[in-house]
């Protein structure tokens, strides 16, 4: 969807992205991060021409986005940012229709897409619908913005530390609809966060930037099991690095299905996380956990020592 | 934190209460000891001064206290949805009330002297009209729904439209001045107007070109507003007088210009004074308004395909266009004020009342320039602060 080739930017000299080559496959969602000034904004925002590389190419959909009109290329590409950037001065409604009227949809049609987009990001059109942004909530705001982003079926999203304004709560709940959506929506969702976390619960990849380099790329347990330096190691939690570890990998990927469950008490789904079945552990009191594999209807047994290995 | 949270919640406690009482209270000691109206033998002497019970009798005076009671006991009333509108129709009961007696009085009064005695508005009227104005201004203020601030506000004006035309006030001095030059004052009245309008016209359409280039350059923005600054800070007396000269030369050296109405006195060097003041107070606005723009805004709007011309029209305007509308009323309002200046250099207007009366020390006649001055400020400052609340969700204040 999005090949990065060899892309370089400077800003007065100092290189803001350095020779940064990587690829975001369709449909995948990559994250990119690192420090602040690492570069990964810039680079965000190379994707929709906001800024222009020095040299090395973007290409998207196969295409050199160099040789594509930025206002074109931008309605195809939904956009989100921190701080929203809803326009004040409309209603909701008006606000998602942004992209859907600069390309001429007709009436009906916009207002059947804003409804439509309202539902899918949790919010109601009867009462959402004709409010000002000032009248919701901050996480309220954000799922606008997500919508906005979204009104015209955009193949990418581009998202520049979406959430990282909202308390952990509601972020924890925006994650989970954006999840949702993307996985009901296919799009292919480029996003800049300094949230480890959110990373690794978003990141189908994970690029990671330091001083404008491209340090390391790859599949969240890829790169939490086998961080390429120590830079790289202590952004994911240095000494606390093996515990994000335990929010990329499943439960049924450590239990023991062979035998018939040895622990009693509610069955932990197989497909948690071995964050969570640890967390079970720890508040029960217990070392041994009934595991559940509905899709496969298996019963198995999850250890304590398994969250090490097997 | 305590102190913070103190200090935040005084703001809406006892002072919302107060200022209505005092008001009231500064009323009833005005209408007590000052005096209501003067009766002068002529319209030159200095006259004497006559109490309100004695200029107006019982009744005068019972109509004169019962809105006073009214607004101090609503501004010691504990608040309800209608108290600012009450408070704001009491007040303007007061203006009234003070401005039919004076008119009585003077009917009274003058027909028993001569036909030159003069009966004017005295220190005890104006204070009273002044304890009326500011509580009405102050419970407009306050008051919630645009309905409750535009009821007493009418009701008041109309009341004393309603006065005027009556001919309730026709032996008061200061309509006798006006109606010996009925024809005269028209004519200055509209040219304040012309004046007015031609110079906020030129300021806004290079204030707000300078403002533009100000936010894009901010680099220069530093020395166009120093400039701009520089002007204001010249006397405004002398700014109308410095235009003389250099116009004067202009027309010598081409007298062509003179056919087109430009010269170092009238009209044309009045119209470039009042626009040069406009200036800054318009580039600032334009500046601030397009400054206040958010920037997320504007990100998002480049962020989703808008074009450069897109961006401007549909969110930097829209959202600068509240505070620009505040800078063009209070300009406008500066204006109005400035323009009585023009007299002094032959372009004419309400001034022209004003520097007579003061040739011929006749206060009334220099009253009569002022109060149009004054009430033509306040008619365009009512005016355009309703037709800001009216056009946007949130006005600038």
């Amino acid at each position: 969807m999005i090949r990065f080739d060899a892309v370089t930017k400077s800003f007065g000299g100092r290189k803001a992205v350095d020779d940064v080559s990587f690829a975001v496959e369709p449909g995948t969602v990559c994250a990119l991060v690192g420090t602040s000034g690492s570069g990964k904004s810039t680079l965000l925002r190379m994707v929709n021409r906001l800024e222009n590389p020095d040299s090395g190419r973007i290409l998207f959909d196969g295409v050199d986005i160099a040789g594509l009109a930025p206002v074109e290329l931008r309605r195809r590409i939904g956009y989100v940012i921190q701080s929203i950037g809803l326009f004040p001065h409309w209603t909701v409604a008006r606000n998602i229709a942004t992209v859907p009227r600069l390309l001429g949809w007709e009436r009906g049609r916009v207002e059947a897409r804003v409804s439509e987009l309202l539902d899918l990001v949790g919010l109601e059109p009867e009462i959402h619908a004709q409010r000002y942004p000032d009248q919701l909530s901050g996480g309220q705001q954000q799922r606008v913005g997500v919508a906005r982003a979204l009104a015209a079926d955009p193949e990418l999203l581009l998202m520049d530390e979406p959430f990282g304004a909202v308390d952990p709560l509601t972020r924890r709940s925006l994650q989970e609809s954006l999840a949702a959506i993307q996985k009901r929506t296919g799009t292919t969702v480029l996003l800049v966060t300094h949230d480890v976390e959110e990373a690794i619960r978003l990141g189908g990849t994970i690029a990671m930037l330091e001083h404008g380099r491209l340090v390391q790329a790859g599949a969240p347990a890829a790169v939490l099991a086998h961080p390429a330096s120590e830079q790289v190691a202590r952004f994911f939690g240095g000494p606390l690095l093996g515990l994000h570890l335990l929010q990329v990998l499943n439960v049924g990927e450590r239990t023991d299905f062979s035998a018939a469950p040895a622990a009693d008490g509610e069955p932990i789904p197989a497909g948690a996380t071995l964050e969570e079945a640890l967390a079970r552990m720890i508040a029960d009191g217990v070392a041994h956990l009934p595991v559940l594999d509905a899709a496969n209807g298996r019963r198995g047994t999850l250890n304590l020592t398994d969250l090490v290995g097997r | 934190m305590s102190a913070l949270r103190s200090a935040l919640s005084s703001r809406s406690g006892p002072p919302a209460l107060a200022l209505p009482v005092l008001l009231a209270a500064f009323g009833l000691a005005a209408a007590l000891l000052g005096g209501f109206v003067v009766i002068a033998p002529n319209r030159l002497l200095s006259g004497t001064p006559l109490g309100l019970w004695a200029a107006a009798g019982p009744a005068g005076t019972a109509a004169v206290l019962a809105p006073l009671t009214a607004m101090a006991g609503l501004g010691l009333a504990r608040d309800f949805a209608l108290r600012h509108m009450l408070l704001g129709l009491a007040a303007g009961a007061l203006m009234l009330a003070s401005t039919g007696i004076a008119g009585h009085a003077a009917m009274v009064h003058g027909a028993d002297a001569g036909p030159l005695t003069r009966v004017s508005l005295g220190a005890g009227f104006w204070c009273l009209l002044a304890a009326g104005f500011f509580t009405l201004a102050d419970a407009v203020e306050r008051a919630r729904t645009l309905a409750q601030k535009a009821v007493p506000v009418l009701a008041t004006a109309a009341g004393l439209f309603a006065l005027a035309a009556g001919g309730a006030l026709s032996e008061l001095s200061l309509a006798r001045e006006f109606s010996v030059r009925q024809h005269a004052y028209l004519n200055e009245l509209f040219r304040h107007l012309e004046l007015t309008g031609a110079g906020l016209v030129v300021a806004v359409a290079v204030g707000a070109a300078i403002g533009f280039m100000a936010y894009r350059r901010p680099r220069r923005a530093g020395a166009a507003f120093a400039a701009l600054d520089i002007v204001q800070t010249i006397p405004s007396i002398a700014l109308f007088a410095l235009l003389i000269g250099p116009l004067t030369t202009l027309t010598a050296l081409a007298p062509a210009l003179r056919g087109l109405g430009i010269g170092g006195i009238g009209p044309f060097p009045a119209i470039v004074a009042l626009a040069l003041y406009g200036l800054l107070p318009v580039a600032r606005g334009v500046h601030a308004g397009l400054s206040g723009v958010p920037r997320a805004a504007v990100d998002a709007a480049r962020g989703m395909g808008m074009t450069g011309r897109q961006i401007f029209t549909s969110t930097m305007v829209p959202l600068a266009l509240p505070t620009f509308f505040q800078t063009l009323r209070i300009t406008l309002v500066q204006l109005i004020g400035l323009a009585t200046l023009a007299a002094l250099i032959g372009a004419g207007g309400l001034g022209t009342f004003i520097f007579q009366g003061l040739g011929q020390t006749a206060s009334d006649l220099v009253l009569l320039g002022a109060l149009s001055a004054i009430g033509l400020a306040l008619l365009a400052d009512l005016s355009l602060r309703g037709v800001a609340l009216a056009l946007f969700r949130r006005p600038a204040t």
